[in-house]
């Protein structure tokens, strides 16, 4: 099929045949295929995995293991055929934009070849978005969430050290560490001032004893080890208020004794295990009632997240923190000389927390233009390079790597030296003197290829500085923004003012620092339109004398 | 009788003296004078029965028939006399350690232009100057058809350089990408691309790779790639080198027949060091000597020395025997110069003349040349 199509294109589109267009574009497209698939496959969500990773993880860096091989191997094939011809080195008749064609031609192939690790990600995180929908999947994590208020968990921590500053600083602010919680809440419902604790700090004791640590909740106080200092766990997901919400919800059925409340969420919470096939070794009831001790929360039996979850229960903590066997919590069993801690009672928490996590994060942060960006400037790099050899020699495309390589060192180390020593003549730093000579070395280049397609005599080193000014030309935008950042930085040192808090850069700056991937996008644009009249004179340049 | 007509009749005796190879050969000419489509599919397709009928007694018919219908259709077009097509005036390049020129010449269509000299005295940058390879440091070239850009210019002057570039993959993938390149048809491409493999006797090296060519046929498959880009005018530096004489022989009556087509006469320009050959072939020959150009068919000082008889021959007598042997038949002098004696007569002595002397005078002869009309006495002098 191969044949009979490059048969084709070789007899109606040479440059397509000479680009050997169709073959590269049909390996890359089944590549980024094969990709996507393994990147949906490998992106299943594992809904029995408790450990908080997922074991298909492994396949990422495995993917962009192959990835790699495979677009090396794949432009190395592609290019050994595509240098088998070179019509324009042979002077055959081109079109003005027939060159133009042929990079746009090289630029889908690269884009394409450096594609496949952003297409395995997507598709891998596409796996985990199919699931469920975003309301769906706020929706659960909102029940994983508030349920997590009762398995084995954290709380809130409130420093252990010295409270003296601190509370001193509560007293002026209340609820400074609750604030985020707080200020997302209190525009439902305020929640009563966190505005004293009993305390009593002992200056030769490093370590501060919890048993006199209380915290405020709903103006109750309540031990740092109480359930109502459990602190849950959230999605990224969930959208702020709702993080606060829940947490803030189950708490207030806590305190309301609303016990009807606290077993739906338990419900909720099993129904998603089950739907899931995940087991528990304890019912919603025998929960309820292990955790609903209206009494202060501080009498509860810890439910481990999941069958292995070995529990550590701080109520038990003495002075020293020695580690020992929680055996109220949990049970030991000897297998083969060693010793595994199981919960005594566990609900299946950790997979679906991790399950959900991987779809939460699918969500709120997939691969987007963002992240690709850098695969589109090495793209774009790749096919600037081979273009550029392509249009010129081996020797020219050689002489130009190392000439830029030379004279990039010594424009540094000058930049260095002139700086360090001449600071008191000249304003700028290193690196805008650095930014400033190849400003002029790109315009000086520039201006010689110019005059060389004017006078038309012969080529002498234009051959050179046509790849010069392919690679370099694209780092004007760069150097243009380190101008436009190196503008503002003096502006705001003329303009600094010690007494102000907080400096306010100008509009545009902060448009700059705000719209970085699109001022890249827009660059990458530039580049694909001032290559149209590059290429046009890079034609008429091929047809000068060469000595 | 017009050019078409002889070639024709040329045609007609190959046919009749069975001479089918160079029948075959000038019967693609003639098809691919026709630049018809059908005429294309008729060689073609007799180009392949030949292929398995080699030996079939009705080859000379077949061919004859299709000869009739060529000429048929030829005799109706006109024939345009030949053109200009390029010209250079005065034309110089100067190095640090050589300089060349000024060279004049003018090529016409149908024309074909010999370059010799010894090797380094710029015949290479004569031929690179005139491809628009190398800028000249003095004089014009005055190519004398429309291009818009060098580029489309350097398209028309088809320049071989004496080392080509190995060709890769299939060779008929690169003749036809060649032929697409230059806007052949899709149709067209593979007909023209199969008639001119034909007319190089490339048929059955059709399926060989490059490195298992051998220098002639290599030779072959630039010259048929250079057909294919309908060039304006041809540029072959060296193309006789490394082939045995009957490739070299067999190269230069293609080019000939090449150059002087009636109907797409092409402008060839060549260098060699091949005298004899390219002078046969040749409609001018330019000596380069140090740069310095000299034309074999010049008016001026050099029709003085054409009037002597200059004869090349080797024997193997001493300098002095021979000279003492041939003085008294008026000659001006002899030199000896590469294992061969060049001797110089007065205008009066003939070569038939020269060769009752060796006759009468025993002399031993293994080889003689008339060189009076040649470039090889300016590598004697």
């Amino acid at each position: 099929m191969f044949k009979k199509i490059q048969n084709h294109l070789l007899l109606r589109h040479p440059l397509l045949w000479n680009t050997k267009f169709i073959p590269v574009l049909v390996i890359t497209l089944v590549v980024n295929l094969a990709f996507f698939i393994g990147g949906y496959i490998t992106g299943a969500v594992d809904f029995t995995d408790p450990y908080g990773y997922n074991i298909l993880r492994d396949f990422k860096p495995i993917a962009a293991f192959l990835a790699v091989v495979i677009a090396l191997l794949v432009i190395i094939l592609w290019l050994v055929f595509y240098v088998r011809n070179n019509a324009f080195k042979s002077y055959y008749p081109k079109k003005n934009n027939s060159l133009y064609k042929e990079w746009l031609i090289l630029l889908i192939v690269c884009l394409l070849n450096v594609s496949y690790i952003p297409i395995y990600e997507y598709a891998y995180d596409l796996r985990a978005r199919n699931y469920f929908d975003k309301e769906e999947v706020i929706k659960r994590a909102d029940i994983i969430s508030k349920a997590s208020l009762f398995v084995n968990g954290s709380y809130h921590s409130w420093d252990r050290f010295d409270r003296t500053m601190y509370n001193e600083l509560l007293n002026k602010k209340p609820l400074d560490s609750l604030r985020e919680y707080h200020e997302e809440a209190e525009a439902i419902e305020t929640i009563p001032a966190y505005n004293h604790h009993q305390r009593n700090y002992d200056e030769d004791d490093d370590y501060y004893n919890r048993e006199w640590d209380t915290v405020c909740y709903f103006e109750n106080e309540y031990k740092l080890t109480s359930l109502m200092n459990r602190q849950k766990e959230s999605f990224f997901i969930q959208p702020d208020i709702n993080d606060s919400l829940n947490e803030w919800k189950v708490k207030k059925w806590m305190l309301n004794r609303e016990k009807d409340s606290v077993r739906k969420v338990l419900n909720d919470f099993f129904a998603l295990a089950n739907e899931h096939g995940l087991k528990a070794n304890i019912t919603v009831e025998q929960w309820l009632n292990f955790v609903y001790k209206p009494d202060m929360y501080e009498d509860f039996q810890i439910v481990g997240k999941h069958s292995m979850d070995a529990i550590y229960d701080e109520r038990k903590e003495n002075n020293e923190y020695t580690e020992t066997n929680d055996t109220e919590n949990n049970f030991t069993k000897n297998i083969d000389g060693i010793i595994h801690i199981y919960p005594k009672y566990y609900v299946p928490f950790s997979q679906l927390y991790n399950g959900y996590d991987r779809i939460s994060g699918a969500y709120v942060s997939p691969i987007d233009y963002k992240d690709i960006i850098g695969y589109f400037i090495f793209g774009f790099s790749v096919s600037l390079l081979i273009f550029s050899f392509r249009v010129t020699s081996a020797k020219s495309w050689l002489i130009a790597a190392v000439s830029i390589g030379v004279l990039g060192l010594v424009t540094f180390i000058f930049s260095l030296v002139a700086y360090y020593f001449l600071n008191e003549f000249i304003i700028i730093d290193e690196m805008t003197l650095f930014f400033m000579i190849w400003t002029i070395i790109i315009a000086l280049c520039f201006f010689y290829f110019l005059h060389r397609n004017k006078i038309k005599t012969s080529k002498k080193i234009s051959g050179i500085i046509v790849n010069v000014l392919l690679w370099l030309l694209p780092t004007l935008f760069i150097i243009a923004y380190a101008y436009a950042w190196y503008y503002f930085r003096i502006v705001e040192e003329k303009t600094y003012n010690p007494y102000l808090i907080s400096y306010e850069h100008p509009p545009f700056q902060k448009w700059l620092d705000e719209n970085l991937t699109l001022c890249i996008y827009c660059w990458l644009l530039i580049i694909i339109l001032y290559m149209y009249p590059l290429t046009r004179l890079i034609k008429k340049w091929k047809g000068i004398a060469e000595a | 009788m017009n050019e078409f007509e002889k070639q024709y009749q040329e045609i007609k005796d190959f046919l009749r003296f069975e001479d089918y190879t160079l029948a075959v050969k000038r019967i693609i000419d003639f098809t691919l004078d026709t630049q018809d489509i059908s005429f294309y599919k008729k060689t073609c397709n007799l180009l392949d029965w030949l292929d398995e009928n080699m030996g079939s007694s009705s080859k000379k018919e077949k061919l004859e028939t299709l000869l009739e219908e060529l000429h048929a259709f030829l005799a109706k077009l006109t024939i345009h006399p030949a053109q200009p097509i390029l010209e250079a005036t005065e034309l110089k390049k100067k190095y640090s350690s050589f300089s060349l020129g000024p060279v004049n010449l003018t090529l016409n269509e149908g024309d074909i232009i010999g370059l010799v000299g010894e090797n380094g005295n710029g015949k290479t940058t004569l031929l690179r100057s005139l491809c628009g390879e190398l800028h000249p440091t003095g004089g014009k070239i005055n190519y004398k058809f429309n291009y818009s850009d060098l580029y489309e210019l350097r398209t028309k002057l088809v320049y071989i350089p004496q080392r080509t570039d190995t060709w890769y993959g299939s060779m008929m993938d690169n003749l036809m990408f060649t032929a697409s390149s230059y806007g052949y048809n899709p149709e067209e491409s593979p007909l023209i691309v199969e008639l001119i493999v034909g007319r190089l006797g490339l048929r059955n090296f059709r399926k060989h790779k490059w490195k298992d060519l051998s220098s002639g046929y290599k030779m072959r498959f630039e010259l048929a790639r250079m057909l294919l880009r309908k060039p304006k005018v041809l540029l072959i530096d060296e193309p006789l080198a490394n082939l045995d004489i009957l490739a070299q022989q067999t190269i230069l009556e293609d080019f000939r027949a090449i150059a002087k087509s009636t109907f797409r006469p092409v402008g060839i320009i060549l260098s060699s060091q091949q005298l004899y050959e390219v002078e046969k072939t040749s409609d001018e020959v330019i000596f380069l000597r140090h740069g310095q150009q000299k034309n074999l068919r010049e008016t001026g000082e050099d029709q003085e020395t054409e009037k002597h008889l200059v004869v090349e021959f080797e024997s193997p007598w001493t300098q002095s025997v021979l000279n003492d042997c041939l003085l008294s038949a008026g000659l001006i002098s002899l030199q000896f110069n590469g294992g061969t004696y060049i001797a110089t007569f007065n205008g009066n002595v003939t070569l038939n003349g020269f060769m009752k002397t060796i006759i009468d005078k025993n002399i031993p002869v293994v080889y003689l040349r008339d060189i009076s009309n040649s470039t090889r006495r300016f590598f004697v002098s």
